[in-house]
């Protein structure tokens, strides 16, 4: 069977958070590695070519960072579970088209859901959401037909995981954000509590360890971060939040 | 049959002679590999400025679909003197001609060789192994 490292990193300040998977990206020859992590203190993340006009609520935030990866603005707070998958393009895991690989990662999330309780937890495909709202920015008022939704408190189906990838010379990192409990900067999304008793951050990586070890047929082996990563992890801390990255000019409409 | 009037790289770029310039866009396979083909997924294409300088290898910009933002490298080193302006705005047209239409820059190379890339039979051998 083969074996994943498996990294925990709880209350990561915003920039250790994105330079660690910035780090694990580009390990040239790194195993297969799921990384669970929280933020703090609480943060927006912005997409990859997001202009920062375009998220109301970052410019009234005192922490907000932009990401490698594209797609919309994420509320990183207490009740979030984060993760990151990082592995060779190549690995038979992640092998086929971009969205042949959402495939089986979100089947692993689904997976961790259920266990937590969360009852018809299921990928969005056709269906309408409550959760696709306009002019917030918000990643998660935005849906694609492989999100993962289910009933939210308003009783509507919403959209509760956003995940995104970035691929890169031959690597590829795929992270995600989990709603545990609500953020008032994110209504109308789903999170856990909505349909099951609230759990921490480290009880749902339990699960979504558990998931992944499941879907892909992996061993997962603790480690920490050796030396190597968590110094280039650190010294890229500061990028994330950089002025010229940060409001970086881009053409992108959403 | 990819067009064999070109080569690649395995990262799914073309380069194409013209006259003195490399012309650069990415393969049908690259486009289906972000959007399993519905073109609404691709969202964004982040090309470089004219002027610029690349080296053979190097990253010159990145495309955005809806689930992934994935690096467009340079098949030879060069100066960037044409980039495609147009196709950035109507995305779609990757999707429909990444041949012809779909071109993303155009590189007064350094060294105007080619023999490094991929023909288009290698090319094909490649992407059949690798899925």
């Amino acid at each position: 069977m083969a074996v994943w490292n498996l990294i925990e990193t709880w209350d990561a300040s915003p920039g250790f958070a994105m330079g660690l998977d910035e780090a694990l990206l580009r390990s040239v020859g790194r195993p297969p590695t799921l990384r669970l992590y929280s933020w703090a203190p609480d943060a927006l993340s912005l997409g990859y070519f997001q202009r920062f006009g375009d998220v109301p609520a970052a410019a009234a935030h005192p922490h907000v960072v932009r990401r490698l990866t594209g797609g919309g603005a994420i509320h990183h707070h207490p009740r979030e579970l984060t993760f990151s998958v990082t592995l060779d393009a190549d690995d038979p895991a992640y092998r086929g088209s971009v969205p042949d690989s959402y495939e089986r990662a979100h089947e692993a999330v689904i997976r961790a859901l259920s266990a937590l309780g969360v009852s018809e937890v299921r990928m969005r495909r056709a269906e309408a959401v409550g959760s696709d709202l306009g002019g917030t920015g918000m990643c998660f008022h935005e849906s694609t037909p492989q999100d993962i939704c289910w009933g939210g408190a308003a009783g509507q189906l919403a959209k509760g995981v956003g995940t995104a990838q970035r691929r890169t010379a031959g690597r590829i990192l795929h992270h995600g954000s989990i709603k545990l409990g609500p953020s008032p900067l994110e209504p109308e999304v789903a999170t856990v509590a909505d349909r099951a008793a609230e759990v921490t951050p480290v009880e749902a990586g339990r699960a979504l360890r558990d998931g992944f070890a499941r879907e892909f047929g992996v061993d997962l082996e603790p480690c920490e971060p050796d030396a190597e990563l968590r110094e280039a992890a650190e010294a890229m801390a500061g990028r994330y939040s950089a002025p010229e990255f940060l409001h970086r000019e881009t053409r992108r409409r959403r | 049959m990819r067009p064999d009037d070109r080569k690649y790289l395995d990262s799914h770029e073309w380069a194409k002679l013209e006259g003195d310039l490399i012309v650069v866009g990415i393969t049908d396979f690259a486009v289906e590999e972000l959007s399993n083909g519905n073109e609404g997924d691709l969202v964004y294409c982040d090309l470089p400025d004219v002027g610029r300088e690349v080296d053979q290898g190097e990253t010159f910009g990145e495309i955005e679909s809806v689930k992934a933002v994935s690096d467009l490298n340079a098949p030879v080193g060069g100066e960037i003197v044409e980039v495609n302006a147009d196709m950035m705005e109507h995305l779609e047209t990757l999707a429909e001609d990444p041949w012809k239409k779909g071109w993303l820059i155009k590189i007064k190379p350094t060294d105007p060789s080619m023999d490094h890339l991929l023909g288009a039979e290698a090319y094909e051998q490649q992407i059949t192994a690798d899925h």
